[in-house]
């Protein structure tokens, strides 16, 4: 079972889900290229400036270490975009594809709502700008609490949320500037998309065009606020998840 | 800076110097305090249970909250001095520093119970500071950036200038002014026949420098760093190898100076030129060499380049026309009077040695003074080491004293062959007389010691009409244009046996064995052929054992399209000093042979010069115990082959 973690984050975002899976299935959880705590030397500009970059990194890691058989791919945000791009290319790679937040488009584009124009995206790269000089050069002090794992929260600050600004701002245009609705019919795998109620990054109208577009769909609402359910409820995604996936 | 107002409150909860929220984990407010409210323009209950703190948010910040802000909070359980854009309820943007803590609220530790403290901190002023910094920043990444890519240019400049001198094996070194310490680049110990690893030790090289050298190579580095000259440095020395080798070595530089003027220091290029000095000098040597060969020849020698163009001239063209070579040459073909009537072959004769050609030509010319001038020239092409045509060499010949004597000789032959013609023409109507003589006298009633003396008279006579007919034939080979000879086909077999059965009469008893292999036709002049083989059958019989046969073998060849005869006879074998020139004219063989039976040494010359006429060969091999054979070779030229 694969983990791929959304925009701006990295692998610990699974946290609080992947103990619900320990039992039954081999986790694998890894970052992105240029997030997290990946080697930012690979990051090759050219390859990924499409998410195809991700989806062939994507791919290699299921081909290594799934000893040939068939994985469970869980991708958050854009994620499950780039689960959806190795799925076309290699269908018989994956048992089935989890997308929690899922958005094959985050710009408005005539009847299609996303919920954003291009404008609001260039303001997100401003926010990313002006936290640049706060998170890039003084991470540590930004901590406050956690006072009973001073170590783990440490261990966050230094390596959570935490990357090249250029790569960040890269990343950020790759993410919120692709079009994928025009492969969504391609994907032979059964997958389930997680929408939750509320949730600005990916609203539910989004949730709705995929499940209608996508051939093999199950459309599973989430009772949250936010993008980030596998951290705010994570308890309803891993049963929406069960009850997804074939018993065993 | 904002403007801050007294609020209404002097709680300090509602009065505190930054926005303070309390949210739920979703973002839900429960609870603001008057200033954030003030900032913000909304009353505290339009906000309280009413909107998300995000829904306070312009939508980059929004995104921003989503992705980093809220994974941050529910992981670490705090955020600190994350930057946020707030829209105040007049759509104006606020820059904020946004604290925030999730925190478990005192009575339980369900999830639906924690809180999120939120500290708003305005931060206007100090974002426009931190967009400076961050412009600054920008700036500086620019500049760092363009550095290195200048670093990168430069590196690749200086790997590539290596690259060059390294493949043209140009070493370099320069000295650090004033303190005078040299440095030579490591290579250069392989000008020294030291090992390319071994750093060269600056005295080491100078030691090197042949002593005649040293001077001059001193002088040309004083003046290079002379700030008053300022020359370039160009010299070249002998270099003493520790290998015993000694290279020539061609070394430029010039001197570096400071802003003021003064010299700090010198950067210089060594280049072993030792073979190209060595070639040069074998170049010129072989020039010398060409120039006294020309200079002293008496033919005219001429150089013609591609354009034909008299490059080169040699003294000899003085001698005809009192212009020295110098008024000749650089000019064009066109323009040179010597070969002005005759250009066009000229022309075509040089056109001929730049395809890779040799060509030669006569031509004459009129003196000044009138007289007549035969000329024969040949011309070569020159070539580079490439193979590449780059001059024509020519060779002209004054031939007009070998002309006038070829046609003297010519003449004196034409005489001497109608005088011989005409004595032996004259002579043979009395010798025919005289055998008619005989003959008549044989057919009356004669005393037997008369009838031996008409037998005497008439075989002399015969050997006469023999030797008269034999000398007609050598003047005709020897000073007209050959013996002439009319092919007809023939039975080439009978022909030989026909040969052979006339000489049995002249020689009773002596055995005489005729072979014939293959067919019989053949295209020769018979009389002429009769008269070989019979010449060679008579020497046989003459020179060979009397008690052993003489073979005549005649075979004509299908394969090779050949006529040969074989004449063989056993007996002594023929010197082999005599073998090498027995077919020249007046060779005698052995001089035991009794006189009487001899000719004047003419027949083998005639029977080479019949198989000459005939296009064919005549060799001879002899050695005791094989005897001694001679082979004539003729082709077989038949009408039905010539007709095909």
């Amino acid at each position: 079972m694969i983990f791929a973690h959304g925009y701006g984050c990295d692998q610990n975002m699974w946290r609080l889900l992947t103990p619900a899976f320990e039992e039954r299935y081999r986790i694998i959880l890894y970052d992105l290229v240029g997030s997290g705590r990946s080697d930012l030397t690979a990051y090759d500009w050219i390859k990924y400036s499409t998410l195809q970059g991700h989806a062939r990194d994507l791919l290699e890691i299921a081909g290594a270490l799934s000893d040939g058989r068939p994985c469970i791919f869980v991708g958050h945000s854009v994620s499950a975009m780039i689960g959806l791009l190795a799925g076309i290319a290699e269908p018989q790679r994956f048992a089935a594809q989890v997308m929690i937040g899922p958005s094959p488009c985050y710009i408005n584009e005539g009847d299609y709502t996303g919920g954003f124009t291009r404008e609001d995206i260039h303001s997100l790269l401003d926010t990313l700008d002006s936290n640049y000089l706060g998170w890039a050069s003084t991470m540590a002090p930004t901590i406050m609490g956690a006072p009973d794992q001073p170590e783990l929260g440490r261990e966050l600050t230094n390596s959570f949320c935490q990357t090249d600004p250029e790569i960040a701002k890269h990343f950020a245009r790759v993410t919120f500037l692709s079009d994928n609705r025009a492969d969504l019919p391609r994907l032979q795998n059964r997958c389930l998309i997680l929408q939750c109620t509320d949730d600005i990054i990916a609203p539910c109208a989004v949730g709705d065009y995929m499940h209608r577009v996508l051939p093999d769909s199950s459309l599973r609402q989430i009772e949250n606020i936010g993008h980030c359910p596998h951290l705010s409820a994570p308890a309803a995604i891993a049963s929406a998840i069960k009850d997804f996936l074939p018993p065993q | 800076m904002t403007q801050w107002r007294e609020p209404e409150s002097t709680d300090p909860y509602d009065a505190a110097a930054c926005g303070l929220l309390t949210t739920a984990p979703d973002g839900k407010i429960r609870r603001v305090n008057a200033t954030f409210c003030q900032w913000l323009g909304w009353a505290a209950s339009e906000l309280v249970d009413a909107k998300r703190f995000q829904d306070l948010l312009t939508v980059g910040s929004k995104l921003f909250h989503q992705t980093h802000w809220m994974p941050l909070l529910q992981l670490q359980g705090s955020v600190a001095e994350v930057h946020l854009d707030l829209v105040n309820r007049d759509g104006r943007t606020l820059s904020a520093l946004v604290n925030a803590t999730l925190h478990s609220a005192a009575s339980s530790q369900s999830p639906d119970r924690r809180l999120v403290s939120v500290a708003v901190f305005i931060a206007t002023d100090r974002r426009k500071y931190e967009r400076e910094l961050l412009l600054a920043r920008r700036r500086a990444e620019e500049l760092l950036a363009s550095e290195r890519a200048a670093q990168r240019a430069r590196a690749f400049a200086e790997d590539r200038l290596h690259l060059a001198l390294d493949s043209a094996q140009l070493h370099t070194w320069g000295a650090e002014l004033p303190s005078g310490v040299v440095t030579y680049e490591r290579r250069v110990g392989a000008l020294l026949g030291r090992p390319e690893s071994e750093q060269v030790p600056p005295d080491v090289y100078a030691n090197a420098i042949h002593e005649d050298d040293r001077a001059e190579e001193r002088a040309a580095f004083a003046r290079a760093i002379d700030p008053d000259q300022r020359a370039l440095y160009s010299t070249e020395y002998r270099l003493l190898g520790v290998d015993g080798a000694e290279r020539t070595i061609r070394a430029t530089g010039r001197g570096v100076f400071d802003e003021s003027g003064h010299a700090v220091g010198f950067t210089g290029v060594l280049e072993d030129v030792t073979s190209r000095r060595r070639a040069e000098e074998a170049l010129r040597e072989r020039e010398t060499e060409f120039r006294m060969l020309a200079e002293n020849s008496p033919d005219i020698i001429t150089r013609f380049d591609r354009a034909h163009q008299l490059v080169y001239l040699n003294h000899s063209v003085q001698r005809l026309s009192g212009a020295p070579p110098a008024a000749w040459i650089g000019k064009r073909l066109d323009e040179l009077p010597l070969f002005g009537d005759v250009p066009a072959s000229w022309h075509e004769a040089l056109d001929a040695v730049f395809a890779g050609n040799e060509a030669t030509l006569a031509f004459s010319h009129e003196a000044g003074d009138g007289a007549h001038l035969d000329f024969q020239a040949r011309l070569v092409p020159e070539r580079n080491a490439r193979g590449q045509v780059m001059s024509a060499l020519g060779i002209t010949r004054d031939v007009t004293a070998i002309k006038s004597a070829e046609r003297e000789a010519q003449h004196r032959a034409v005489l001497a062959e109608q005088l011989v013609g005409i004595v032996s023409h004259d002579l043979r109507n009395p010798l025919n007389a005289v055998l008619l003589g005989t003959h008549v006298l044989r057919a009356s009633e004669l005393t037997p010691q008369h009838a031996r003396v008409v037998a005497r008279i008439a075989s002399s006579a015969e050997r006469a009409t023999r030797l008269v007919g034999d000398l007609l034939d050598f003047t005709q080979a020897r000073l007209g244009k050959g013996l002439r000879v009319a092919h007809q086909e023939v039975d080439v077999h009978a022909l030989v046996a026909d040969c052979v059965e006339e000489l049995r009469g002249s020689w009773p008893g002596r055995m005489l064995d005729v072979q014939q292999r293959g067919s019989a036709l053949g295209c020769v002049d018979p009389d002429r052929l009769v008269q070989a083989v019979g010449n060679l059958a008579s020497n046989a019989l003459t020179y060979g054992a009397p008690d052993h046969p003489v073979t005549i073998l005649s075979s004509i060849s299908e394969d090779d399209d050949a006529i040969e005869v074989h004449v063989h006879n056993f007996g002594r074998a023929i010197p082999s000093d005599l073998l090498s020139h027995i077919f020249e004219p007046m060779r005698r063989g052995e001089q035991s042979v009794k006189l009487g039976s001899r000719s004047i040494g003419l027949g083998l010359y005639i029977v080479r010069e019949i198989v000459s006429a005939h296009r064919g060969r005549v060799t001879v091999t002899s050695t005791e115990a094989e005897g001694t054979t001679f082979v004539v070779r003729l082709p077989r030229g038949s009408t039905e082959h010539q007709g095909g």
